[in-house]
């Protein structure tokens, strides 16, 4: 097995990954063009009438006379109705719609929807929900771990006891906006609060002090990796009002924001022990200019590979949450509930292996994707 | 070395301190009320609103979810408000923080809810229509005083009119007194908060409230068997992983190529999709008489009388199916670790040195490469274990094994706090113990690292 072989077969498995990821991404931005019931035009004695643009001017059957035409690739529509005469539908059969006759390509559900167009929006959905709930972790990530990786345990803050009455007024306006605040945060924060003035009294009795932030950033990754992702995430779900993909999304981003917190935590550390930022801190810099300036952009190489891995896990967290019924709304259709419904229906075998092939695949390249990244920054280093 | 292992098993302490509070705080800041949610799943609709719902129903549901207690050792609200605000439901009382916020004067305002909630909850001789506008708390007195004028035009009732003389009174009051002063009222110990973290530290959770077993006694008996799926899917997964990942990582080639994409491709497969795929196709014969593979899921040969060990030995062939699926996730992860260690240590100069004296290759491999090269599986070990008790919930629940992930979602489902309280503190307890076990295992396996920096 000659170098050469070994190069070009990792070009090859990357580029693979990539057009996977590529071509769910089109699929999932226009998902409302390739799955639609309204067709695109109809040409009637040479005149086009782009229905496409117009508000629900729906299935075929209203047009008995044309001369020509266009439909979506994927003539259904995923949600909102029912047809309980096409109940499980195997894939390939052909429906009546008007004069038209229809191909549900990947068969119905147990409402007679079809899979294939509801196939295309869970794509759309996963991706969306991907995209919101690694946006939120990593910014919350990236936020703290920069904090606590800047400063270490040495956050210089002039105590003085002006702040004090500050620290009440915001709490008191808190307390105005809300006549019953919840008492349980700000019960805790102000113990914690309480405890920090006495460590600051005791520990030294000049005005400035350092707050150990490294310790309380630490501390706060330890205690939230100490629950089980998926158990924190079903106990959250369910105790969520009305459900929607939002919610979820960024009930996943409160259990994900630690990789990025650690990873960034890391990087900042390595990178702030270089001389070139002794440099720029001597030459007056503002700290803010030093972090996002010379120091987050050094780190953006690890934190990609987090970002392809941290999509991958949201993508398979997502899916069992909705294949377990949890935490998504009813009405929803994700591969997740679409693959739930083959459990009940044991029959139904396309239900059970087109979604599930969909998760795999996007999730197989974001990992190849994220690994060969991976590899490229070690090298790099 | 004791001394670390000491300091670190009294750091447990506040961890578990630690989480317990933020599972407390993330739980009630959360859009969503445990005891609406638990009445709603009672009375069995998915439409029973908060809006029909007094606060004497509402204070016995929560009384049995031991929720009728405050939040926290105090509270804070306006200086006069009275002292057992918390006791309202939460429709009520937002009724009142509206009422208070447009006309002030607490004492009245609480006056006029606690009327109109008596009207509500207790058999008056009023009509539906005027019960149900009640029930809805509608902060909007004038509205609420014309219903009123519109039933006592029909029929008299001394007690309409009276709270039809306390709404003329409040809106005639005219300008605000809203009070700017808050009140700290102390609750004491007798606290939701104070509760949990007791229950939790002396593993008393309480009885499972939909059919009144201990829930410790309802965990253990099924943690038996997610114990033993996940022994056996860890050994089996451990043992192949090993084979693979160390033939890939010292081979270099067209298998480790290969092998490194299935493995990919494994490890993609979302756990919850190969269990629904093998139970669908794999277990019946609908699809062709060879498919009948495995025998039908779930766990249905429990007899009382047996002992744990007969269930198991009656029960084994259907165990075959969930251990599968559990052990080829397992091999997926852990084989691509193993193989990118391996690759890593047989680059190092003492393979060459190794190789100079004349040692054969597989002295090499399994003596000096493996050994170094096993650093990060026994630490592994420790984390693992916690990580596939929760992985084993989607099995469990596919394959109808009453262990402790289908207990949860069922516990879930069917809104039975005191189950999912106690799974998650034992869940967060073992991944704790998971950690500090392999911190250890870290420092006891690599000599070069010292004991005492913690």
């Amino acid at each position: 097995m000659n170098r050469n072989f070994s190069i070009r077969w990792d070009k090859y498995t990357y580029f693979i990954a990539w057009s996977i990821l590529a071509l769910f991404a089109i699929v999932g931005i226009f998902a409302p063009l390739i799955a639609t019931d309204q067709p695109y035009y109809i040409k009637k004695d040479n005149r086009i009438n782009w229905t496409m643009f117009k508000d629900r001017v729906t299935i075929a059957e209203n047009f008995q006379n044309y001369d020509e035409i266009k439909l979506a690739p994927i003539p259904f529509r995923n949600e909102g109705y029912t047809n309980l005469n096409e109940r499980f539908v195997p894939p390939g059969t052909k429906v009546k719609r008007g004069p038209l006759e229809l191909t549900h390509y990947l068969g119905t559900d147990r409402l007679g929807r079809d899979v294939a167009a509801g196939i295309v929006f869970g794509c759309r959905k996963s991706l969306l929900i991907a995209i919101i709930s690694i946006g939120a972790a990593s910014f919350i990530g990236i936020l703290l771990g920069a904090l606590a990786g800047y400063w270490g345990n040495k956050l210089p803050v002039r105590w003085s006891w002006s702040l004090l009455p500050v620290m009440v007024l915001i709490c008191y306006l808190l307390y105005l906006i809300k006549y019953t605040i919840m008492t349980v945060s700000i019960g805790i924060l102000c113990m914690i609060a309480l405890v920090f003035v006495i460590y600051f009294i005791l520990k030294n009795r000049r005005p400035s002090v350092f707050a150990p932030v490294d310790q309380i950033i630490l501390k706060l990754i330890e205690t939230f990796q100490s629950i089980p992702a998926l158990l924190l995430l079903m106990v959250i779900a369910a105790l969520i009002d009305s459900p929607t993909l939002i919610t979820l999304a960024l009930i996943i981003a409160l259990v994900r924001w630690t990789s990025f917190a650690r990873i960034t935590r890391a990087e900042v550390m390595k990178v702030n022990a270089q001389d070139y930022i002794t440099a720029a801190r001597v030459s007056g810099l503002s700290h803010r200019k030093i972090i996002t300036h010379y120091i987050l952009p050094e780190t953006l190489g690890p934190l990609v590979v987090v970002f392809a891995f941290g999509i991958s896990s949201v993508i398979l967290l997502e899916s069992t949450l909705s294949f377990l019924g949890i935490g998504i709304p009813i009405d929803q259709v994700t591969w997740g509930t679409l693959l739930a419904q083959a459990r009940q229906s044991t029959n139904a075998w396309w239900l059970a292996l087109f979604p599930g092939l969909c998760i795999m695949l996007l999730v197989f390249s974001l990992n190849l994707i994220g690994s060969h990244l991976k590899q490229h920054f070690d090298a790099q280093d | 070395m004791w001394r670390f292992i000491i300091k670190r098993v009294l750091l447990i302490v506040p961890t578990i301190f630690l989480v317990l509070t933020l599972i407390f705080i993330i739980a009630k800041s959360l859009p969503g009320d445990p005891v609406l949610a638990a009445m709603r799943y009672q009375n069995n609709s998915m439409d029973f609103s908060s809006d029909m719902i007094d606060s004497r129903t509402y204070n016995i549901a929560a009384k049995n979810l031991n929720l009728d207690k405050p939040e926290f050792y105090f509270s804070i609200v306006p200086s006069n408000f009275p002292s057992d605000f918390y006791k309202l439901s939460p429709l009520q009382k937002k009724f009142m923080t509206n009422l208070f916020r447009q006309y002030g004067n607490a004492e009245l305002v609480f006056a006029l809810t606690h009327e109109i909630d008596e009207i509500v909850s207790e058999d008056f001789s009023a009509s539906e229509s005027i019960k149900s506008t009640f029930s809805r708390f509608i902060p909007d007195l004038n509205y609420l005083s014309s219903t009123i004028k519109g039933t006592l035009n029909t029929s008299p009732n001394t007690k309409l009119s009276q709270i039809l003389d306390l709404i003329q009174h409040l809106s005639g009051l005219g300008k605000r007194n809203n009070s700017y002063l808050p009140k700290i009222v102390w609750h004491g110990r007798d606290n939701q908060y104070h509760t949990w973290i007791r229950n939790a530290f002396l593993l008393n959770l309480g009885a499972s409230t939909t059919d009144g077993q201990p829930a410790l006694k309802v965990i253990f008996s099924s943690f038996r068997w997610t114990f033993i799926i996940n022994f056996f899917s860890i050994i089996i997964g451990y043992s192949l992983a090993i084979l693979i990942g160390v033939y890939a990582g010292w081979n270099k080639g067209l298998f480790d190529k290969i092998s490194s994409i299935i493995m990919y491709l494994i490890y993609s497969i979302p756990v919850f999709w190969m269990a629904t795929i093998l139970v669908v196709f794999f277990t019946t014969s609908e699809y062709g008489s060879w498919t009948n593979i495995f025998p039908s899921v779930g766990i249905w040969n429990i007899n009382s009388s047996d002992s744990f060990v007969q269930m198991i030995g009656k029960n084994f062939p259907l165990l075959v199916l969930p251990v599968f699926i559990l052990s080829t996730n397992l091999l997926a992860f852990i084989a691509r670790i193993v193989r990118n260690s391996v690759a890593e240590e047989k680059n190092k100069f003492y393979v060459r040195h190794a190789r100079t004296k004349g040692l054969s290759e597989q002295y090499i491999l399994w003596y000096h490469v493996f050994r170094n090269a096993s650093f990060p599986l026994i630490t592994l070990i420790a984390s693992v274990f916690p990580a596939a008790l929760a992985g084993s919930l989607v099995v469990e629940v596919i394959c109808n094994i009453p262990g402790t992930g289908r207990v949860l979602y069922n516990a879930i489902l069917g809104q039975d706090w005191a189950i999912v309280n106690g799974i998650v503190m034992i869940y967060t307890l073992l991944t704790v113990t998971g950690l500090l076990i392999s911190d250890i295992l870290y420092r006891w396996v690599d000599p070069r690292l010292k004991w005492d920096g913690a």
